[in-house]
């Protein structure tokens, strides 16, 4: 047994991973990002510092020192925090990528898994339209390099809400009510505050008409329309940029606007996106502007990113029958034991080879070949489940096995 | 093809409902024919519309799934399960009142308040944000667990608990509930502009209606 939430991923599985993580660190390193790698374990307090209840939400021990350690529970805030202490000094801007797992209480309610693999990248030094493009961008390359086509990425602002709410003239119990309805996505609560705040016409229709705000870039126009301060139509302006940046690198058709878009995480500034592919409810990835985030950490640089979720993504390929191949198959080589020339010989060329002893019982390989990639023959014996040698290398070299 | 998932705990589905759907140019011929009869989830096609009428806890997870286009269910079980759906009109039938309510012949008790609901977690955020320590205990009839004296008070829709009217005392409201229209996030950005017409038809309907 182990603990809810958390999985076991065994063969073929474990290589179709590896395959799909080796695939997207080769997009992230095709834009200049490297790889940094992070403890397990931070302190609490770094989570903290973030100033999101999920965040912190995570499970804690206790140092010898009696200082709180907590398990990360994301990635963004580990890469802030090293860029913060590490490379503060450096030139900007910094790229940052990695693929790493992180445990969050188990909610199946939410469709949270407790144990999750976050593959993102992070651009930090950079405020413009620009820079938040290209992390859209690489979005779109890692999922299109990875197989996926029918996926659609939702562009939002939090920024326009923000100020669309800050013009309102709300009290601060109301301001904080129609956050909350925001956030929660809740369209007639959000009604009903509005109604009973004595908002004028022209207020409350921008408040419903924003959240309905959605599709392509007609749609954004729309909201111009609403515009009422120099914030929210910064907000509007940017997304138009940022559209008009990746259509140019080639994935305008994958774009759809959401004004409805909020992210659960709170330390997003501006620009949010999330991707979504048919066959998985939740985003498959999700990102955004997070420009306060790394200040939390005596650094104030903006910042942009984004993390995929590979147990997400995994879902959305098996829905598009789209997996990467595990790797090559394996040679089991009946004898192999007794013959490590050979089996070496084999190893050098670049074969996959797996040793039997001579007198392994016959009847276990089915149980090997089972497996999918594993094909037998019994070399000793001069004759296999599918013939000799030269039969067995050119199975192999047709399933992609060629080394 | 769109899937709209509509909630049905064991009863028929409300009239008003049905007429509401009908008035926004959706074809219910099948639902109508369904709404008499008693039974497990079913789906129903009518024409590129199919319709999925299951239980409540189903309904919210298919849209939370990405398995329907929207869904139809009601503000109670959205309360006590709905996290993360994107809750988009109001449509303003089957309308009910989530209360709390206290037996006349109640005891004070200097224990915590024992409060028995088919909504714990609804149950526990309401008073937790009237700085109210209680314990929920979990029943499928509130009521009954307070007849029996295992409860001191019960949380559930006003409507169930009229069995025993004139042995509560004035019950307080937890949540006014009504049918809602839900999307999953999937939804609104795989179906946006489905779900946009959809909207607007039963705005339309429900202006109508008015």
């Amino acid at each position: 047994m182990i603990p809810e939430g958390m999985r076991d991923i065994p063969p073929p599985w474990s290589g179709q991973r590896r395959a799909l993580e080796e695939l997207i660190r080769r997009r992230f390193e095709a834009y200049g990002y490297d790889e940094v790698l992070t403890p397990w374990l931070e302190f609490a307090e770094t989570f903290a510092a973030a100033e999101d209840d999920t965040l912190a939400a995570g499970y804690r021990v206790w140092d010898e020192q009696g200082r709180q350690l907590l398990v990360r529970t994301d990635m963004t805030v580990p890469v802030a925090r090293l860029a913060a202490t590490r490379f503060s000094d450096e030139p900007l801007p910094l790229r940052f990528y990695y693929s790493a797992p992180c445990i969050r209480p188990w909610a199946p309610q939410r469709g949270q898994d407790g144990e999750f693999v976050q593959a993102g990248a992070e651009l930090l030094g950079l405020r413009s339209a620009a820079a938040d493009a290209e992390a859209v961008t690489l979005l779109c390359d890692v999922l299109a390099a990875s197989g996926l086509r029918d996926y659609r990425i939702a562009l939002g602002t939090v920024a326009f809400h923000r100020a669309l709410v800050d013009s309102l003239g709300l009290g601060e119990e109301d301001r904080v009510k129609v956050l909350e309805a925001l956030h929660d996505r809740d369209y007639p609560w959000l009604e009903s505050i509005a109604g009973k705040s004595h908002l004028g016409d022209a207020a409350r229709v921008a408040l419903q008409r924003s959240l309905e705000l959605s599709g392509t870039r007609d749609g954004l126009l729309q909201a111009r329309k609403l515009v009422a301060n120099a914030a929210m139509e910064e907000a509007i302006e940017r997304l138009l940029d940022v559209h008009e940046l990746v259509e140019e690198a080639g994935y305008g058709d994958v774009l759809n606007f959401d004004f409805g878009l909020f992210q659960d995480l709170s330390y997003y500034s501006d620009l949010v996106f999330e991707a979504y592919a048919p066959g998985v409810g939740l985003p498959i990835a999700s990102g955004g502007r997070y420009d306060g985030l790394p200040a939390h950490y005596d650094w104030d640089v903006p910042g942009v990113g984004f993390a995929i979720g590979l147990d997400r993504l995994e879902e959305a390929l098996e829905e598009a029958e789209a997996m990467p191949p595990s790797g090559p198959p394996v040679l089991t080589f009946v004898g192999g034991l007794e013959r490590p020339a050979k089996a070496q010989e084999l190893r050098r060329l670049g074969w996959r080879v797996a040793c039997l002893p001579e007198d392994a019982a016959t009847e276990a390989w089915p149980r090997l070949t089972r497996r999918g990639s594993v094909f037998v023959v019994e070399a000793a014996r001069g004759s296999g489940v599918s013939g000799t040698w030269r039969e067995a290398l050119k199975y192999l070299e047709q399933s992609a096995g060629r080394p | 093809m769109r899937r709209i998932a509509v909630a049905c705990d064991g009863e028929a589905l409300p009239v008003d409902l049905l007429d509401l759907l009908a008035a926004a140019k959706l074809r219910v011929d099948g639902l109508r024919r369904w709404r008499s009869r008693e039974g497990a989830s079913l789906t129903i096609r009518e024409g590129e519309l199919e319709w999925l009428v299951a239980p409540s806890d189903d309904v919210i997870a298919a849209c939370s799934c990405g398995a329907a286009t929207a869904g139809v269910v009601g503000k109670d079980l959205l309360l006590e399960r709905g996290v993360g759906l994107c809750e988009l009109l109001d449509l303003d039938v089957a309308r009910g009142r989530l209360v709390h309510a206290v037996r006349r012949d109640a005891r004070p008790s200097s224990r915590r308040p024992r409060i028995a609901t088919c909504y714990p977690h609804a149950t526990r955020a309401w008073f937790a944000a009237r700085g109210r320590d209680v314990d929920t205990l979990a029943v499928a009839t509130p009521a009954l667990a307070v007849t029996l004296g295992i409860a001191d008070s019960a949380v559930d829709l006003e409507a169930r608990l009229t069995a025993d009217e004139g042995e509560w005392i004035v019950p307080t409201e937890v949540a006014a509930c009504s049918a809602r229209l839900v999307a999953g996030r999937q939804a609104r950005v795989l179906h946006a502009s489905e779900l946009a017409e959809l909207i607007d038809r039963l705005r339309e309907a429900q202006g109508e209606e008015a």
